[in-house]
């Protein structure tokens, strides 16, 4: 494998990271190809050395995950004193503090808010669809179940087959995109958490010349 | 079997290397492989773990020739995590050898 297909390859399996992590990773795989192309190693020969570049991407995503987990149960050996000191400093930091919450809740809410919209208009639009169709079956109308407006009787029934079947495909698209935005979104949250805590780490890495 | 034993030895194979001098990943990849056969790859998700763990510190330092490498340094973290698994280790191998040649003391 030649040392672009080997980055390349890495590149693709670490696809789940942020790309400034990714960068980083690579970083240092670049470095060990020029290394030993300088030491007159073929490519071909340091890509079989270094391994599949599967395994390495797995490795890498498996210790994200064990300093995930690490972060979660890190807050157990908490001492008294320091929960009573911190206990103090919420109190005087509650003017701080409850504003701070505040715009965190709304936010939040905007987004809860967001999804329910979303879902709320998928359904109403794909119940328009659904009614307009019924609409067709003789008597539907006078059966009262849907209070229809009357002009709907009066509308061609290719236009109403049509009409629906348009707003049945509206609201299935409505979802997807909903879903796929908030998947988005989630993804995005999680990648700028990991990038901040990866800029944390490397506060450690300083040029020395 | 050899495979997991490697991949859970080469921690301790590392911190050993540093414990004599800073050293960068191509170096350290190149002296272990003197004494086994590892897949080279994974001592950089290796490193990255143990600087997470605050065993090494990194630094990047200009070479004679070209760009910057990245070096590594133990810490009194890490040389105390080298102490305390070459003792484990130490002992885990006697335990298992003892357990072996059991029959050979008979």
């Amino acid at each position: 494998m030649s040392r672009q297909e080997y980055l390349d390859l890495l590149k693709y399996y670490l696809k789940d990271f942020p790309s400034v992590v990714v960068k980083d990773i690579v970083a240092d795989y670049e470095e060990h190809f020029n290394i030993g192309l300088e030491n007159g190693k073929a490519e071909d020969q340091i890509s079989q050395e270094l391994g599949s570049p599967e395994t390495i991407a797995k490795q890498f995503l498996e210790n994200e995950g064990r300093a995930l987990a690490k972060t979660n149960t890190g807050k157990e050996g908490m001492s008294l004193s320091k929960i009573i000191i911190g206990s103090i400093l919420v109190v005087l930091l509650i003017p701080v503090i409850l504003p701070i919450l505040g715009v965190l809740v709304g936010v939040v809410g905007t987004f809860v808010g967001l999804i329910f919209a979303i879902i709320a208009m998928a359904i109403a639009i794909f119940a328009l669809g659904v009614a307009l169709l019924l609409s067709l079956i003789p008597g539907f109308l006078s059966l009262n179940i849907v209070a229809m407006p009357a002009v709907f009787a009066q509308i061609h029934p290719i236009t109403i087959i049509f009409t629906s079947v348009a707003l049945i495909s509206g609201s299935i698209l409505t979802a997807g995109i909903g879903i796929n935005f908030f998947k988005w979104l989630f993804k995005s949250l999680k990648n700028l958490f990991i990038t901040i805590k990866w800029k944390i780490e490397k506060r450690g890495v300083r040029d020395e010349k | 079997m050899i495979v997991q034993l490697k991949k859970g030895m080469l921690e301790l194979l590392v911190l050993s290397l540093l414990k004599d001098e800073d050293r960068y990943g191509y170096e350290l990849v190149e002296e272990i492989s003197k004494y086994i056969d590892i897949s080279e790859g994974t001592i950089y998700p290796l490193l990255r773990r143990i600087r997470t763990e605050g065993y090494v510190e990194a630094y990047l330092k200009e070479s004679n020739n070209g760009p910057s490498r990245k070096y590594y340094k133990i810490t009194d973290l890490g040389s105390r995590a080298y102490e305390d698994q070459l003792e484990q280790w130490t002992s885990f191998k006697e335990d298992i050898d003892s357990l072996l040649r059991r029959n050979n003391n008979e």
